[in-house]
């Protein structure tokens, strides 16, 4: 890795010039922070009913009770934990599928990496929410399935990007060189390929992590989302009732949910730029040419979701 | 455009449309549990399960049924629904199209605003006015889409009266015509909004993007020097380059519109089939729901296909890779 | 303030049946029809009426708010009060309740019933006629109760048709020939019922509610008699009678459409009763989420004229000069209902057809609530205040017996954790009991657990409304017991498949008692009431005690049915069953320039309905 010490420290310091950058960092450490310290910061059961109900905030109860007597405070600490939960897993696990088929299908292209394409496509066609609701209607809106199935239909945007990343340094001197003097597929792999891919797939993972909560909110809104588990979509659909009487039941996790999901997507865009400042032209525009391990622009042509429309996305879908 | 290039490209989507009918129907087919026992419902007894069975289908092998299956979707049958007591075609029928009006609006004003919300920002990159519709358009995006909607809800049907709550039309009186299509429109207006704020980020980013990139290009620059403003610039050559990628990433967002349908369609009792698929959902309802995903899936690929076809006519430089 | 209207109009005291007080029972269930088998949905009575000086304008356009669209637009085929809500205004019963709570005949022109109870006469109007156009004769009324009302709509045929002799049930169930005859001829307008024992509670039970008349022409080919056991006519989630989708029937509107958004009735013209109604069309309206605060905010916006809304809506209702809040004596679910627990006796899944196969007094089998301590320590554990207070809103009163207060036979029962001044759980006592039980949790799992059992179970319920309320609150109850339970909300036709398949370890319903307890309670204990159908012996208690105790009131005069309904209360409470949490009440919003409502007629409260 040290070919890439003075890189990495130019995009350091780019992503810390960026306030939006910072400001992501900031917010989604800070929802790290409250789902690993959940059991400290909100000691009690979340799933207990034993306030008064329909209280409004106070300093008993920072975010008000709910109208069964649930601790709001409590349960959207929680439910943060819940939502993070399901972003660690899904990642981890699209990442584990969806990163090395990208980097097989960038490195070997024709056969199998033009196989790995089509499941790709295939996958990809699939809407994610709507796959996701029938999945959990059918089988149960446990986390492990919703797990599964978010992994499942995320891991197509990982392999794109880790493909598009190979092919550009499989290409690049330095690696025709090593191979030339006869280092090993592996060797190239792991000291060229990965240490190239794994930015852009940071960035990738952000945004995705952004997606999974609004989804996994939105099935739990529907009230087809985990029913053991406090969570934040099942806190605002149960707000819905007492939206004139009781605002602050649903302020309070749509606000937790927002939140999250705008720290995400800062970190992702703040990385985004540090890593390609040629990608967001305007800044410098003469030092555009510069860009020193910069991928090529994103691939145009009628690729329905390039790697670049990709990052960029964000939403339900 | 050649027809080669076209009759490639829609080759290319058969293997996806095959595998999602496999897929879905693996899902649905596969899932533990009884579909004859809601089926039959109450006061049911072994020889009416039985029958039912029968009826459809059930009792054939895997294959067979996956076959039979097949071979009615593409003649659209796509089964019985039995908590909507109708055929699955008929019941999605009726509900369809509040979905494309909502859906088909959505996606326009969304256009709309996100182009000219990214022409601005793009006028002077990195300044204020960008930095304000960058951020409220990220913020705009990240809010749930339910809360925003519930936000919306309380500010401007509850608390001010303007619009009304929820719904696709008047209960009460029975317009027609005109009258019946300005009433939905008032009952339209909130779900769309709310539907398409959450689409702006990406058209906006995206149209700011390429306007940016445009700005550097040597004719804008040529263009400039010789004395037109930067709104001129876009309107006179950069159009066509805006509207590119916008269209590009129209199969993205056509997912996206869907998803966030559903749940709009809940919040406001908006009768499409966003609102099928979850009353679907909840009964338990398998033909329905495989209907309902099958359609959706469907409209995004041939979404896809649709936008690639238009990119390579737009741009000629384009060639397909395989 | 429940019990008695201060001018207790009706049958006298000793009659077979109290009066039901216009204010008391009633049904909350938030117009969330979805409630309970029976869930009142519709509720709350008020003290409307004396609209005399109001000039009736003709026409207009009622909007109703209701839950849901979906199902069976049939109510002759069950029990279930949002079906009702949704179809009542297009059917009647043989008879009816006035503005005034009385018994008066609707379809029948004269009722009556032999001094010894033995046999009731029914002669229907001449000249009636379907929404079709062709005539109600007795062939109908023979139809709707042999091939319906008896095999599916679990109230009646729990009460009526064991007085009637009938056997079996379901598709297969048979009503004896001599049960129901028609002396003038299926084309006649006459028919007498015979019953096996005296059955005074018959009369009270012929309302649209209780006993919908649906003409056999439209219906038959969906019947058992039609098709045998493949019969859907009483198939409730699978609409797979066309019929039951395009309603025929007699009421004061008739079909329109339907979509998943609302219902449209318009006035049937040529409605039996001269004059009625004075609307021209009804539009039933779903209001998403079940949310009673957007039916007020409707309301005050002009969208909808008759909502049913509890707790926060309501209040703002109540400040609201516009509209009149009315309590409800009987809903389109049923009356006098309890919102009940249920523990299943047996095995999850054991089917109807097995149980029933057993002899009485057999040992219960359930792994888990054949313990009797158990059942005291969860019943214990249940916070019914807290359920009362936060899910309820205080609307109704805690349930202090088996049976309703309301109820004839009604009797005050020591039930555990009451102590006669606090209703509260008592939790600390259910802990020491469970511990002394033996059943503690040895594995350190977080849940207590006996001989390898793990005291964990689920629950099921409808999905909406108070009940979905009910299953959140039941899971932290029990936590605090270290009893792990799994909430399983399900829909309406997916909750009646459960109970029909008995595929539950505890449930929750709301039993509305009805007008008698033959009516609605009957079918909670007796042993023969153990069916592959929805609504009726649940828990599956079949004890030779408690049969002889219905039997014996059923026989009997007076005093010793209340003798004979204090021993079932008090068998109940020994054995527990269930547990019995609250009696629900609600309200009924209306707007004030719209009069005329009978609330007591149920479903058929908008009959008299005008509008200016």
């Amino acid at each position: 890795m040290k070919a890439k010490a003075g890189p990495a420290r130019q995009t350091l310091r780019r992503f810390f010039r960026s306030p939006g950058g910072i400001a992501g960092l900031a917010l989604v450490l800070f929802a790290i922070t409250v789902a690993l310290l959940a059991d400290v910061l909100a000691p009690g059961n979340p799933l207990a009913l034993d306030e008064p109900a329909l209280r409004r905030p106070s300093t008993a109860h920072p975010f008000g009770t709910d109208n069964l007597g649930r601790d709001l405070y409590t349960a959207v600490v929680h439910g943060v934990r819940t939502s993070l939960l399901v972003v660690l897993w899904t990642i981890v696990i699209a990442s584990l599928i969806g990163l090395p088929l990208g980097i097989i299908a960038g490195y070997r292209t024709r056969w199998v990496g033009g196989g790995i394409l089509r499941v790709t496509e295939l996958a990809q066609a699939f809407p994610r929410f709507y796959l996701g609701l029938l999945v959990v209607a059918l089988f149960g809106g446990s986390t492990r399935n919703l797990i599964l199935v978010l992994s499942l239909t995320s891991w197509t945007g990982l392999t794109r990007v880790a493909r598009a990343e190979t092919l550009a340094v499989k290409e690049r001197e330095f690696v025709t060189a090593a191979r030339a003097a006869g280092a090993s597929d592996r060797r190239v792999l792991f000291r060229h390929v990965i240490p190239h891919v794994m930015p852009s797939a940071v960035v990738l993972v952000s945004l995705l992590a952004s997606r999974v909560i609004l989804i996994e909110a939105g099935l739990s809104f529907l009230g087809l989302g985990d029913q053991t588990r406090v969570s934040l979509g099942f806190l605002a659909s149960n707000s819905t009732r007492f939206l004139q009487t009781a605002w602050w039941m649903s302020v309070a996790p749509g606000f937790a949910i927002a939140v999250a999901v705008l720290g995400f997507n800062l970190l992702g865009d703040g990385l985004s730029d540090a890593l390609r400042p040629g990608s967001r032209p305007g800044r410098r525009p003469r030092q555009r040419r510069k860009a020193e391990e910069a991928a090529p622009a994103p691939e145009r042509g009628p690729v329905s979701s390039e790697a670049g429309a990709e990052a960029a996305a964000t939403g339900l879908a | 455009m050649s027809p080669r290039y076209v009759l490639r490209r829609l080759l290319q989507a058969a293997p996806t449309v095959l595998g999602i009918l496999v897929i879905s129907f693996v899902l649905v087919y596969l899932v533990p549990g009884n579909p004859t026992l809601q089926l039959a419902g109450e006061n049911a007894d072994p020889a009416r399960l039985a029958e039912i069975d029968r009826q459809f289908g059930f009792d054939d092998p895997l294959h067979r049924q996956f076959l039979t299956y097949v071979g009615n979707v593409f003649t659209g049958d796509l089964g019985f629904s039995y908590s909507q007591g109708d055929t699955v075609a008929s019941s999605i029928r009726q509900r369809l199209f509040p979905t494309i009006l909502l859906t088909g609006s959505a996606l326009l004003l969304s256009s709309l605003v996100g182009i000219v919300l990214g022409a601005l920002a793009a006028r002077r990159p990195y300044g204020v006015v960008d930095g304000s519709v960058t951020l409220s358009v990220l913020l705009a995006t990240a809010l749930p889409t339910f809360w925003l909607a519930q936000l919306m809800l309380l500010a401007f049907a509850i608390h001010g009266g303007w619009l009304p709550i929820g719904g696709y039309e008047n209960f009460r009186e029975t317009w027609t015509g005109w009258r019946h299509t300005l009433d939905v429109a008032h009952h339209m207006i909130l779900p769309v909004v709310v539907l398409a704020a959450t689409e702006l980020a990406l058209v906006a980013r995206v149209t700011r993007a390429g306007l940016i990139e445009q700005n550097e290009s040597d004719y804008a620059r040529a263009a400039l020097a010789k004395g037109l403003s930067p709104w001129g610039v876009i309107r006179r050559h950069e159009l066509r380059n805006v509207l590119l990628p916008v269209v590009t990433i129209l199969g993205l967002r056509a997912g996206s519109l869907f998803a966030g349908a559903v749940i709009i369609e809940e919040v406001f009792g908006w009768p499409g089939i966003g609102t099928l698929l979850v009353q679907a959902a909840r009964q338990n309802d398998r033909p329905l729901m495989l209907g309902v995903v099958l359609l959706v899936s469907l409209t995004v690929v041939a979404v896809n296909v649709a936008t690639d076809l238009v990119y390579g006519k737009i741009d000629p430089r384009v060639r397909v890779e395989s | 303030m429940f019990g008695h209207k201060g001018d207790g109009t009706g049958p006298a005291r000793s009659s077979r049946f109290r009066q039901v007080a216009v204010i008391g029972v009633s049904i909350a269930a938030l117009g969330m029809v979805a409630c309970a088998d029976d869930a009142p949905d519709e509720a709350a009575p008020t003290q409307t009426t004396t609209e005399t000086t109001v000039p009736i304008k003709r026409g207009g356009t009622l909007v109703v708010a209701i839950s849901s669209t979906s199902g069976v637009l049939n109510p002759a085929t069950t029990s279930n009060g949002g079906v009702h809500t949704n179809s009542e205004a297009m059917f009647n019963g043989l008879l009816a309740w006035d503005a005034n709570d009385q018994l008066v005949g609707d379809l029948a022109e004269t009722f009556s019933q032999s001094a010894d109870g033995r046999t009731a006469d029914f002669k229907l109007r001449a000249g009636m006629k379907w929404h079709d156009g062709r005539p109600i004769t007795a062939a109908d009324v023979d139809f709707t109760f042999r091939e319906i009302l008896l095999r599916y709509h679990s109230r009646t045929s729990a009460s009526a048709g064991v007085a009637l002799g009938v056997t079996g049930s379901g598709n297969a169930s048979v009503t004896p020939a001599d049960a129901i005859t028609m002396p003038d001829g299926p084309t006649g307008l006459t028919v007498r019922f015979k019953f096996v024992n005296p059955y005074f509670p018959f009369l009270r039970q012929q309302n649209v509610t209780e006993a919908p008349i649906v003409p056999k022409h439209v219906y038959e080919p969906c019947s058992a008699a039609a098709m045998g056991s493949g019969a859907t006519l009483g198939n409730q989630s699978g609409t797979l009678c066309e019929a039951n989708n395009r309603p025929v029937g007699s009421g004061p509107f008739k079909f329109v459409s339907r979509d998943q958004t609302k219902i449209e009735v318009e006035a049937n013209r040529e409605y039996h009763r001269q004059g009625l109604p004075y609307l021209d069309r009804i539009v039933y309206a779903v209001t998403p989420n079940v949310d009673d605060s957007l039916q007020a905010d409707r309301a005050t916006s002009g969208s909808v004229d008759v909502g049913t809304p509890t707790g926060p809506g309501l209040s703002r209702f109540l400040n609201n000069p516009s509209y009149e809040r009315t309590f409800v004596p009987r809903g389109t679910g049923g009356s006098n209902c309890i919102t009940t627990y249920a523990f299943n006796l047996w095995p999850k899944g054991m089917t109807a057809q097995t149980i029933a196969a057993k002899p009485l007094d057999a040992p219960y089998e359930h792994p888990i609530f054949t313990d009797p301590a158990v059942r005291r320590a969860i019943f214990l554990g249940v916070d019914r205040t807290g359920s009362f207070k936060k899910i309820d809103f205080e609307n109704g009163k805690l349930a202090t017996a088996p049976f309703h207060s309301e109820l004839f036979g009604y009797a005050s029962q020591q039930l555990p954790g009451n102590d006669a001044t606090n209703n509260d759980a008592d939790v600390a006592a259910a802990n020491t009991a469970l511990d002394q039980a033996g059943w503690v949790d040895s594995n350190n799992n977080g849940t207590r657990d006996k001989g390898g059992v793990e005291l964990a179970f689920d629950l099921t319920h409808f999905d909406t409304g108070t009940q979905a309320d009910y299953g959140k609150q039941f899971v932290a109850d029990m936590a605090k017991l270290k009893i792990g339970v799994t909430d399983r909300p399900l829909t309406n036709a997916n909750q009646q498949t459960a109970l029909a398949t008995r595929d539950y370890d505890m449930t929750l319903i709301s039993y509305c008692n009805g007008d008698d307890p033959v009516i609605g309670v009957r079918r909670q204990y007796h042993s023969t009431q153990v069916a592959p159908t929805s609504f009726v012996n649940s828990s599956g208690i079949r004890l030779a005690a408690m049969d002889a105790a219905w039997d014996k009131a059923i026989a009997s005069g007076n005093t010793e049915a209340q003798a004979a309904y204090r021993d079932v209360q008090s068998i109940a409470v020994r054995e527990l069953p269930y547990i019995w949490v609250t009696e629900s009440a609600g309200s009924r919003v209306t707007r004030s320039t719209c009069k005329g409502f009978n609330h007591n007629n149920t479903g058929l409260f908008v009959e008299t309905a005008h509008c200016a």
